[in-house]
Order: C-alpha cells, then structure tokens, then sequence
C-alpha cells in the first residue's frame, strides 16, 4: 500500500537527518576554533608549535564556542518545550518574560558598576523571578492554563521592556555600550561553558523521557489526557525545565535572540514533527547555529566584534521566510 | 447477563449554575450501545468528560469494572475507556496516519516506539473508516467530516473496552453517518466492548443505540432501554418541543410537530 508512510520509515528517514546534524555539530565547534579577530591555521595551534596561538585555542576560542553551543541547545530546547505548553508554534523560550526579567536586573547590575559575575547573578535572579512572578499571576486553583500563560508572560513581558528602556535612557554614556551589546546576546563575558553544557544534556535526558507524550500535549491537553498522559504533572514539568533552561542561556549569554524559535521551526518543516526526533536535533541544531553565528561575529568585521544575536536573526529570518514559502508552494 | 463495564453510583455533576445530573444511577454492561439526548447546553460533554475521569464529579462514584476511577492512573483509564472528542485543535502539523498511531500511547510504555504491530492496527484502523488512501495527508488540509474519520480510527487504535463517544456524526454526510454508526456497533456486537455516545439526532439514536440516557436539564436524568425512553412523550420532555413518532416501513421515527 503505497498510501501509507510508517512511523518506522519516517524513523529510518530522519536517523540520516540526525547523522548530518551531529556532523554539523561537530563542524560548527571546529569553525568556531578556527574563526577569530586573529587569523591563523588551526593546525599550527593544535600542534603546540606556537605557544600563543595554542593558548587562544584553548583558553579563549574552545570555551567560547562550547558555551555557544550549550546556550544555543538550551534555547532550542526550551522553544521546543514552550511551543508543546502553550500549544503555539510562534511561543519562544522568553515568552513568559524570562529576558525581560533577566534583561533588568542585569542592566541594573552594570548601571551599579558590578563586575561580570555580579551582572550574571543578576541576569539569573531575574530570569527565575521573572518566572515566579508569571506563574503566581497566571495560576488558578493549582492549575496552568496555557492562554492565560502566554497573555500574562506577554504583558509582563513588555513591562520589562519598559524598563529597560528607562535604564537605558538613564546610564552614562560609557556603560551604554555593554548594555546594548548584553541585550542583543553576547559571549564576550562568559567564562566556562559547564553550566550550559551540562544543562543542555541534563534536560534533554530528562525530557526525552516525556518526548511522547509532549507529542500529544501539542494537540490538545484533552486529547493528551483521553491517551493517558497525566497532563497536569506534564505542564508543571515543562514548565519549570523550560523556565530554567531559558534562564541559564540568559545568564551565560544574555537574551539570543531567534534561535529558540526558529530551530524546532526549522526542523518541523524539514519533517522532524515527533518529539523523540525533534528534541535530540534541537540540541544538535540550536548548538551548531549558535556556534557558527557567534564565530562569524567574531570575525565579520574583525578585530571588533558584532552582538551574535544580530547573526542569529541575519541568518535566521531568510533561511526561515525560504523554508516557509517552499513548504507553502 | 452482560459484565458491567461501568457503574456510576448516586452522581451529582454541577457546572457553574447548571445542574448536569443529580444522584444519577447507571450500569454499562458489555455489547450495550448507549446514546445521550439532551438539548445544547444540558451538560452532555461535561458528563461524558466526567465519565472519562477528566473532571470531578460533586459526589457519587464511578468505578470501571471494579475499580474507582479516581484509584486508577490516566494510563490506566486510557486503556479501559476511550474518548473522541467533541473538538479537536491542530496547532502543529501531523499525518493522519500520526493522528491515528497516537491512540496506541497508553499501550507503550515512556521509551517504547511503536512496533510494527502498532503500526499494523493503526492501517487496519484507517482501512475500516475509509481513510487509507489519505494516509500521508496532514490532519490540516482534510474537510471537518474527514477529521472526525480520522478521530474515530485513534478510537478504534486505542482499543479500550468503553468507547465514549461526543457527537461522533458531526460534520458528516448522511451516509458517511450511517457508515460511522455501524463501525461503532459492529465493534460492540458480541465483543467485551461497549460505547456511550451523545447524538443531536434522535432517528440516529432510535436506529442505533439499544439503550438511551435522558438529560432533562434540570439536573433529572432517565436512564433505560431504547423503547422506555424513546417515546413521543419523554422526548418531548427533553428538547421542551412537541415530538411524534411515525412508523414508515416498520421503523419508528420522530418528528418535530
């Protein structure tokens, strides 16, 4: 019967799609290794033959692009969460004010003149209360509804914006700079990719095990319940693995635009619709896109550096607008 | 004698100001077909969700088999009781062959994929609704009346012995209808399985359904065989219209006056 196009052969079909993300995962980090404000090969640094080059390679290039990595997967990690939660494909992983939150405190932390680690403290203070304070606002009777979710992360959401921007028209000249650069998403602060890395792969085991029945919390918690998935329990999980996923990336590498949105976007319309595939490629993808758009901002207009989320949004849009209009035709 | 499936004793379900049924009595045994009359609003969704475990009832109990529903786990009632829903939302894209395979998630367990027997009941399942041959179509771009063929083959997939069923002919031709109804009952005839189902059309109900549930609206409910409960006189009592019943050709039917 040739009408019929199985589970297992969509299975068969994507293991090569997976194949050639963890390929382009692995290709992203060595790009991000070879990219950078100071041009030299790659395998003069791994040789050891030039001790400074050796040292940029390991000190400054391979965390760098680590934490790209780990903060790109948790972005498309938590996209792909907070779309089953809030049953919208356009839901990103800020979208119950985590960078607004995080976004804040963080410039209220650089207007006091805090050093790194204190922004960063800030950011992740922020991006969990920002949470806390959308959940006790949105919550009814121990419950979760997801419409009156996304209303409440939305307006508050743009209450942060606000003050973000009475921050901004507030600081110094000097200390402008910096803010703007930590709202667009930068890595030019972050010193060890760990936490993002073992966030990224602690998650993704986590909510592997629930990947089926988020499938079915993505069409329809009724129908979700009627197949036997304990919807309450699930939206509570989701929901706090989201918020903490989306507030780590925040706090290693301020708010990154696009990439939370776009990547499970991306992988759906290249036919990734299960959650047990569509999680695994996240990772791998989110990871890869980031990394390669944080090498390219280092190196575009080197020796100065761009906001990666400007990348993130230069090479997400049209690659996006493509796909959609290629799905549609 | 037919084993219950499902007893409900002395329930009470209110929602909002509206009292759905008040200490409501009612035995589902194996091979029944049960309809719901009532008119809009009476609260025929919201009993059939409570009968699913999906709301709480004020008081009573509900046990499947044996067991109180509230003792057993969502994966445990989904696979003793099935629901097709009134509506269906499609935010994200899926097959109809997906669509249909997602019946089969209370069988698996967390990491399982489904095997290729799943698999097999799934095309059985599309087969036996007509809808093979739009296998690989997206549930997006099918008419309303293909969506509910689509959800009764998840229904069918899921396997479950109590099969409820909310509005189960909406959106559908006349003769898609009739073709529904009897997958339903052939399904139940001289099976484990039985099937509760809330229909607008009351010919359907006399044609179909062996047994009735009356939902007067004020809380009054009357439960019994299809001749007790099918007569000019309750169903006028019911939609608060006068109903008559006519025979043609040694089938009653019913007529609003």
């Amino acid at each position: 019967m040739r009408g019929f196009r199985s589970l297992r052969i969509t299975f068969l079909r994507a293991t090569p799609v997976i194949a050639l993300l963890v390929v382009a995962a692995g290709l992203s980090v060595v790009v991000g290794l070879g990219v950078g404000s100071t041009a030299q090969p790659l395998w003069t640094a791994l040789s050891g033959a030039d001790p400074a080059a050796h040292e940029v390679l390991f000190s400054l290039r391979l965390p760098r692009a680590l934490a790209a990595f780990g903060v790109g997967a948790l972005l498309a990690l938590a996209g792909a969460l907070m779309q089953a939660l809030l049953r919208n494909p356009l839901a990103d992983p800020y979208v119950l004010g985590v960078s607004g939150g995080a976004a804040t405190l963080a410039l209220c932390a650089m207007l006091a003149g805090l050093p790194i680690a204190g922004v960063q403290a800030a950011a992740f203070a922020g991006a969990l209360g920002s949470t806390l304070l959308v959940f006790a606002l949105a919550h009814s009777r121990h419950d979760l509804a997801p419409s009156r979710l996304l209303l409440t992360g939305v307006v508050l959401a743009s209450g942060w914006g606000a003050a973000v921007s009475l921050i901004l028209s507030l600081a110094p000249e000097a200390r402008l700079r910096g803010m703007v650069f930590w709202l667009l998403g930068d890595f030019a602060g972050t010193e060890t990719p760990w936490p993002a890395l073992i966030a990224a792969a602690l998650i993704l085991a986590v909510c592997l095990f629930e990947a089926r029945a988020l499938n079915l919390l993505a069409r329809g918690e009724l129908r979700a319940a009627s197949l036997g998935v304990d919807v309450r329990r699930l939206r509570w999980k989701v929901y706090v693995i989201a918020s903490a996923a989306a507030a780590v990336a925040v706090t290693t590498a301020g708010s990154v635009g696009f990439v939370g949105l776009v990547t499970p976007h991306l992988l759906r319309l290249i036919g990734l619709r299960d959650y047990r595939l569509l999680l695994p490629a996240s990772v791998l993808a989110g990871g890869a896109l980031l990394t390669v758009a944080d090498a390219l901002a280092r190196s575009i207009i080197a020796p100065q550096q761009l906001p990666v989320g400007v990348i993130t949004a230069l090479i997400g849009v049209p690659l996006f607008l493509f796909l959609l209009r290629r799905e549609t035709a | 004698m037919n084993a219950p499936l499902c007893e409900v004793r002395d329930l009470t379900v209110v929602i909002g100001a509206t009292a759905v049924c008040a200490s409501l009595d009612l035995s589902i045994c194996t091979g029944e077909c049960w309809a719901v009359l009532g008119m809009n609003g009476v609260g025929k969704t919201t009993l059939l969700h409570t009968l699913a475990g999906l709301r709480a009832a004020q008081s009573g109990e509900i046990r499947l088999g044996e067991t109180p529903l509230r003792d057993l786990s969502r994966r445990e009632i989904a696979k003793r009781l099935a629901l097709m829903p009134q509506l269906v939302e499609d935010a994200f894209p899926a097959t109809v062959f997906e669509e249909a395979l997602a019946g089969r998630n209370p069988h698996l367990s967390p990491w399982a994929w489904e095997s290729a027997e799943d698999e097999q009941i799934t095309r059985n399942a599309l087969t036996e609704v007509g809808l093979a041959p739009l296998a690989s179509r997206l549930t997006t771009t099918l008419s309303g009346g293909e969506r509910r063929r689509v959800q009764l083959a998840a229904l069918l997939v899921q396997d479950a012995p109590l099969m409820l069923l909310d509005e189960p002919v909406n959106h559908l031709d006349l003769h898609r209808q009739v073709m529904l109804l009897d997958l339903v009952r052939k399904k139940i005839s001289g099976s484990r399985r039985a099937a509760v189902m809330s229909l607008h059309d009351v010919n359907l109900a006399a044609r179909f359904c062996d047994h009735v549930l009356l939902m007067f609206g004020t809380g009054e409910c009357a439960a019994g065989t299809a001749e007790q409960m099918l007569t000019g006189e309750m169903l006028t009592r019911v939609y608060c219209h006068s109903l008559r019943a006519v025979d043609v050709d040694g089938r009653r039917l019913f007529v609003a006056a």
